[in-house]
């Protein structure tokens, strides 16, 4: 559901992401995401990606065969799986910096989901995103 | 300050900072600013504003934004290479993902060496790699310093190969009197945190090709996102005082670092506009202790030091083709010479004296500090 433009809440969530100068990806923002949508839809790894596209274009070039799904919203998009391999190749590929465990990957590129898009997805399903 | 190498984090002591000081842009626009372009409005042609203050910006005819950089790159190189032909030419040291993000688009990277002094692409470092099989040159700016894109341009003309260029480092400036973002067939742009402008995320593409322009508007999903564009108009707004603040720094910089004996910092040209974001200097052969325990001893300082473009490219093990040259002198030469100095928004004045006094103070002490640091 998308949240409405004029919200308070975004007003009041930005104010907290400019204050804090949370403007790199991958940080309190996704990380919450993440965990909140491996506890919502049961599985052991969620990771964040910029859009769908991208997600799916990751996906294409892991040099094996992929098991899970891609949760998709308006801001971004989430890939679920439980296999911890997989979830690293992908976390790899979407960035190698950040990535908490180095693994060796075919290639990298640019899948990164801002602070900006992951708090939009936690306030559309109600998430309060200091807690 | 540092009275002793005992007072160095790196042998323990507190360090200078109690938070990082890194190279990363982070610049803060105004939030009401933001927040006027993001949820004050029932406009919905934002991103036709932005691209359209973007051209203005660069002074070319389109722009269109893209989700981020590296896909503004991958899509620029899809739409200007020529086809029949695969390899596009790139520097052994740039920007790590560049030969990956070659791979992406299929194309195969062909890279060439550097110019010792303009620490990038130059017509004589590129020509010995153009062969038949040359569909595109692809010339990744350099930090600080600008390409000398025009004859760049007429070298590629001349050999009937298109050129784009990544001039993400360049973010705003000039190349002979001409608004970088016009040059070549396509010149790409990132608004991540990191660099000039700060969108959160995301990427653009200036061109004066109507051809090419059409080829990257046709393309869907890749879009850059609401927020990001609203970020993005908000720092734009903010750019000239930015570039303001940034000068004065480099000019600190600049005042402290000419002191000091084995550092030789990478100055902006006077007579082209710069947005001076970036502070390079090359370690010499005065300085006492190597490029790797100098960035560990600043780490520890939480002082966020980076080598330049490290490792190069042509180290790296590759899981797709790649075509390399039999040597890369000045690349292989020069990797463990250049550090790129805390700038942007979260280094103030003071801290940019206090990290020249350190600096001075590793100088001074070198035999010392170089001795504990083997030893321990």
């Amino acid at each position: 559901m998308r949240l409405k433009k004029d919200s308070k809440v975004i007003e009041t969530a930005f104010r907290e992401i400019f204050s804090r100068q949370w403007y790199t990806n991958q940080g309190p923002m996704a990380q919450k995401l993440e965990v909140y949508m491996q506890e919502t839809h049961g599985v052991k790894h969620a990771i964040a990606i910029a859009n769908e596209k991208i997600a799916r274009l990751i996906i294409e070039r892991l040099d094996e065969a992929f098991s899970g799904d891609i949760y998709s919203t308006d801001h971004g998009a989430i890939v679920l799986t439980d296999n911890e391999q997989i979830a690293n190749k992908i976390r790899n590929i979407r960035s190698s910096y950040g990535a908490p465990v180095k693994v060796n990957v075919p290639i990298t590129g640019n899948g990164r989901m801002s602070e900006a898009q992951a708090v939009l997805i936690l306030l559309e399903h109600h998430i309060n995103h200091m807690e | 300050m540092k009275s002793t190498t005992n007072n160095l984090a790196v042998f323990g002591a507190e360090p200078v900072f109690d938070t990082i000081r890194s190279c990363s842009n982070l610049v803060r626009p105004d939030i009401e600013t933001f927040l006027k372009y993001f949820v004050g409005s029932t406009r919905t042609d934002w991103r036709v504003y932005l691209e359209h203050k973007l051209s203005e910006l660069h002074d070319t005819k389109y722009c269109v934004m893209f989700c981020n950089g590296l896909w503004a790159l991958i899509h620029s190189i899809k739409a200007t290479a020529c086809a029949g032909k695969h390899e596009v030419i790139i520097p052994a040291m740039t920007y790590r993902r560049l030969d990956d993000a070659v791979a992406w688009t299929g194309f195969t990277p062909h890279f060439c060496d550097i110019d010792k002094k303009m620490l990038g692409v130059t017509v004589n470092t590129i020509a010995p790699c153009i062969n038949e099989h040359t569909a595109l040159i692809l010339v990744p700016q350099p930090i600080v310093n600008v390409c000398d894109m025009s004859y760049l341009c007429h070298f590629a003309k001349h050999h009937n190969i298109p050129i784009i260029f990544d001039s993400v480092e360049v973010g705003f400036g000039q190349s002979n009197g001409k608004m970088v973002g016009g040059f070549g067939e396509a010149e790409v742009f990132s608004v991540h945190a990191s660099k000039l402008l700060n969108g959160f995320e995301g990427g653009y593409v200036t061109t004066n090709n109507f051809r090419v322009y059409a080829a990257l508007r046709e393309i869907a999903e890749f879009e850059m996102h609401e927020a990001h564009i609203a970020m993005t108009l908000a720092s734009l707004e903010d750019l000239s005082d930015q570039i303001g603040c940034n000068k004065t720094k480099y000019a600190t910089y600049v005042k402290n670092l000419d002191m000091i004996p084995g550092i030789t910092q990478v100055k902006y040209s006077e007579k082209q506009l710069r947005s001076f974001k970036s502070i390079l200097v090359k370690l010499n052969e005065l300085w006492p202790i190597s490029r790797e325990q100098t960035i560990d001893l600043m780490h520890k300082e939480n002082m966020l030091v980076r080598p330049y473009y490290y490792p190069p490219l042509t180290w790296k093990k590759h899981s797709y083709a790649v075509v390399k040259e039999k040597a890369y002198l000045v690349a292989d030469q020069i990797t463990m010479e250049y550090l790129l100095l805390p700038s942007g928004e979260c280094v103030s004045h003071r801290d940019v004296q206090d990290i020249c006094e350190l600096l001075l103070f590793i100088q001074e002490h070198g035999d010392e500090i170089k001795k504990r640091l083997e030893s321990d």
